[in-house]
């Protein structure tokens, strides 16, 4: 059923929830007590029912009492056992000091990051984190110690953007392993990485990335003051954080990038683009996002660039064909048949006589039937998908032309443009075009080439408004910068591409100085 | 409010539809047609329709005699609309001309005059503006039409591929006739005849390439040019590409096959005496094809021979042929009026009111240079 907006910030019900969680971890704001077993049953309390977080007394030397809390599965057993217990065991009891801080000094724990916590509400959060919290008698401050050592995935190729030359690593879904594989490949302190927490529950990660200097100060506030003003329950994936900073949502391309690539990044952030990475997903946002950047893969700018140039001009026919053939198709044939070689309209009229649906029914029926296919797809289990792609392919190409209920050039049709909305290296961008097709086709299908215009020109003036964090969507088209065309329709060679895109970067700069033409020196 | 009007427009394409959307199997593609005149005076619309499931690929078996893969359907009325509108009667679907190869006026209607015919294709758009034009000596379209060729599906499309190979691509179009209607000089059209010889079932029929029909302002046809002349004609129109003369040497069958290329022509107009003059300067570069004289092609004399031997022999023909043009057609189509428009824009003012008088008592002259350039492999 449909749903009216409210104009006020969600439902009344969720929000009360919310504000009873906040007034819950107000009340566990006090202080640490001095007395061990009573920081012991608030922890406790606060972690009722949370059968994973484990009290772990240990008894050092001459009497001394240590508790250590910490949850199980998150951290490394080995460190734990090994440094922390092991040090622990051989520890006396820390003497009373002044400076409530400094009894952590006392401790032989030989663990790299440690922090002392004052508040009792630090220490569920650091737990939660993966640290080790280390109390002990006699002392109203806590120690955490990190040793995360949760299973992660190993590094893999990224299933949706591979490529023949370049590197095949992607990013996982730990936080620290993506600012990892950005930073080696940066090595340089001008890289910063800023960080903050989204979500109420989730507490999730965020990071933004940037090169300090390169970036667009104002792109840079903007990226950062979108971010930090989500609110929500919990932040699962990159794609919450685009539909909070996103620029349109109401338009069918998208205005932020994301990928799963370092190498993508990096060259996004050298060209003064911002990233936010998010804990959980390998996937990594890149802001701010032009159409000509979905048009490009990284692969493009490794391989020689008489061939990269080659490859992008058979990109653009793709999509050009992706988004425009059914409806073309279909408004020639029921509107223009005169646009046609007789030669050819004759197969296609000696291919129609059996069938008995108008032209836009049957290629609306076999779009809707590609689509299925195609999601139905997604969610194979690996054993069964060969099978049903030869019943897909015989059953709906072949015994269907048979039967006469579509077309031969209707089945043609179909399987030519899902081909080609494959070409687009960027997913979402793909995305957009699968989804545009249909309004097309209808337009086509019901105004013939008039229509197919109209869409056009629509959707042109869609794409020329749009912008993306400040910068247009269709920079350097329009408005034109001579020197990003380099990059656009043909693919100039990394020698001749100096000048980073002067509407991301806000002013002129260079890649690299002049003459670097590789040749004999004059 | 904005999104009462974006609902208001999204409807309009439920609510208008597609009215004018014709499924491709609902239409009868035309090929080929042609209009005569009866006994009666009456006007005959003809047309041939390509039937489909003929020409798919899937319906091709090869060995066996082509089936009928067209079909000829033909109407009367009092005028050309009339006839043209009554045709529709008689087929199933909706007739698409657009497609349209090549058009048939039948001799009657030609010599009546075309204006009346095509008054209606100027003025209406669903005509095929590129389709070939033509006549038929002799006889009447409808009788072309339901002629079958041999290569090709139909005989609209054979035409046009017969003339492809005699003019090396020349094509009388309705809109050059159209244009040329309206200009100085007269238009041709090409001409087609059918021909019966005998066959192995009895006498076949089949249609022939004549050459060219030549009309006067009046858009009647005066007369016709057989092959030769309508090369000739071609030639002076700055339309040809190569021309095979066979020159007569001497006597005794002595015979040599010439390749001219690089054809050039130049028409200078002049007015002398009160009277008009024409030069027609005629260039062209030849290679040998045969030699069946007693000539020695590797001696320079001797090729100088075969050139003026080549040279004046051509040269009686054309001027036959502007001979006969002028005397017996009197209509100018051979471009002068055209040129003299071009090049001498006041004088062809003073002229244009009796130009196809004026045309039959001009003095036409010929120079025609032919400079052999290679004997082939041998001598």
């Amino acid at each position: 059923m449909f749903r009216f907006k409210r104009h006020g910030k969600g439902k009344p019900s969720q929000h009360k929830q919310l504000k009873k969680l906040e007034d819950e971890h107000q009340q566990a704001k006090e202080n640490l007590s001095k007395q061990l077993r009573v920081n012991e049953e608030k922890l406790q309390e606060v972690f009722k029912n949370c059968s994973d977080v484990v009290f772990r007394y240990v008894k050092g030397q001459d009497g001394a009492l240590f508790l250590v809390v910490y949850m199980d599965g998150m951290i490394s057993s080995q460190l734990l056992d090994e440094h922390i217990l092991k040090g622990l065991m051989r520890n006396p009891h820390p003497s009373e000091v002044e400076d409530s801080k400094v009894w952590s000094d006392q401790l032989n724990i030989s663990v790299g990051q440690s922090k002392t916590l004052s508040t009792f509400e630090q220490i569920p959060k650091e737990i939660v984190r993966a640290n080790a919290i280390v109390l002990t008698e006699g002392h109203d401050s806590a120690l955490a110690l990190d040793i995360k050592g949760w299973d992660k995935r190993a590094l893999e190729e990224p299933s949706g953007e591979s490529v023949i030359r370049g590197p095949r690593e992607g990013f996982s879904e730990t936080f620290r392993v993506n600012t990892t594989l950005i930073r080696r490949r940066l090595k340089t302190p001008r890289l910063k990485i800023e960080m903050m927490n989204l979500g109420e529950l989730s507490q999730t990660d965020i990071g933004i990335v940037y090169v300090d200097g390169l970036i667009n100060p104002s792109v840079l506030t903007e990226v950062k003051k979108r971010v930090e003003r989500i609110k929500i329950d919990g932040i699962l994936e990159s794609g919450y954080v685009e539909a909070f900073i996103e620029d349109a949502p109401f338009s069918p391309f998208p205005t932020v990038q994301h990928t799963e690539r370092p190498d993508t990044v990096v060259s996004a952030l050298l060209e003064g683009k911002a990233a936010v990475i998010v804990d959980g997903t390998p996937f990594v946002l890149v802001v701010p996002f032009t159409f000509f950047g979905g048009l490009q893969a990284s692969e493009d700018a490794y391989e020689r660039f008489m061939y990269g140039t080659a490859i992008r001009w058979v990109r653009y026919l793709l999509f050009t064909i992706a988004l425009f053939l059914p409806s073309v198709y279909v408004a020639i044939i029921s509107y223009h048949p005169e646009m046609v070689p007789f030669n050819l309209l004759l197969s296609f009229a000696a291919a129609r006589e059996p069938s008995p649906f108008p032209t836009i029914i049957e290629t609306l029926m076999m779009e809707i039937i590609f689509e299925s296919l195609r999601e139905a797809g997604i969610r194979l289990p690996k054993l069964v998908g060969p099978a049903v792609s030869i019943v897909g392919a015989l059953v709906l190409g072949e015994a269907a032309v048979q039967a006469g209920l579509v077309t031969a050039p209707v089945v043609i049709v179909v399987a030519g443009t899902g081909i080609a909305s494959f070409a687009v290296p960027g997913y979402s961008l793909g995305l957009a075009y699968r989804l545009l097709r249909f309004p097309m086709l209808i337009l086509g299908g019901v105004f013939g080439l008039f229509g197919v215009m109209v869409g056009a020109l629509a959707l042109l003036l869609h794409l020329v408004s749009l912008r993306s964090f400040g910068v247009p969507y269709l920079a350097p088209m329009a408005p034109l910068v001579g020197t990003g065309m380099k990059d656009v329709l043909w693919r100039a060679p990394v020698w001749m591409q100096r000048v980073r895109p002067k509407l991301i970067v806000g002013r002129t700069s260079y890649h690299m100085p002049k003459g670097q033409k590789p040749g004999p020196k004059k | 409010m904005k999104r009462i009007c974006i609902a208001a427009l999204l409807s309009l394409i439920f609510l208008t539809g597609c009215w004018d959307s014709i499924e491709l199997n609902d239409r009868a593609i035309v090929l080929g047609g042609g209009m005569d005149l009866d006994e009666e005076g009456q006007y005959v619309s003809s047309l041939q329709i390509a039937i489909p499931s003929k020409f798919g690929q899937i319906n091709q078996r090869g060995g066996e005699a082509p089936e009928q893969s067209v079909l000829v359907k033909a109407a009367t009325g009092k005028t050309a609309f009339d006839a043209r509108q009554n045709i529709q009667n008689k087929v199933e679907r909706k007739i698409f001309r657009l497609q349209q190869q090549s058009f048939f006026a039948g001799e009657e209607l030609a010599k009546q005059g075309l204006k009346e015919s095509i008054d209606m294709r100027l003025r209406y758009n669903d005509f095929p503006v590129r389709a070939n034009y033509s006549v038929v000596k002799g006889g009447r379209s409808v009788d072309l039409l339901t002629n079958t060729s041999d290569l090709e599906v139909a005989t609209s499309l054979s035409t046009n591929n017969i003339q492809k190979q005699f003019a090396q691509g020349v094509t009388t179009t309705f809109l050059d006739f159209q244009k040329r209607m309206y200009g100085p000089s007269n238009p041709v059209l090409t001409a087609w005849e059918i021909q019966s010889s005998p066959g192995l079932s009895g006498p076949e029929q089949s249609v022939d390439f004549y050459g060219l029909a030549a009309f006067n302002k009046e858009l009647q046809l005066v007369g016709y040019l057989n092959e030769d002349e309508s090369k000739d004609l071609l030639w002076i129109q700055n339309k040809l590409e190569y021309i095979a003369l066979v020159i007569p040497y001497g006597g005794q069958d002595q015979t040599a096959g010439l390749r001219v290329q690089d054809l050039k022509r130049k028409i200078s107009p002049k007015v002398k005496d009160g009277k008009m003059h024409l030069h027609v300067q005629l260039d062209g570069k030849g290679s040998v094809q045969e030699n069946n004289t007693n000539l020695d092609l590797s001696a320079s004399k001797d090729v100088e021979r075969l050139e003026k031997e080549a040279e004046k022999y051509y040269q009686k023909r054309v001027e036959d042929m502007i001979d006969k043009v002028q005397s017996e057609y009197q209509t100018d189509i051979l471009d002068f009026g055209l040129t003299l428009f071009r090049k001498h824009p006041q004088e062809w003012k003073q002229v244009k009111q009796n130009w196809e008088e004026i045309f039959t008592e001009t003095e036409v002259t010929v120079d025609v240079n032919i400079k052999i350039r290679d004997v082939g492999l041998v001598t």
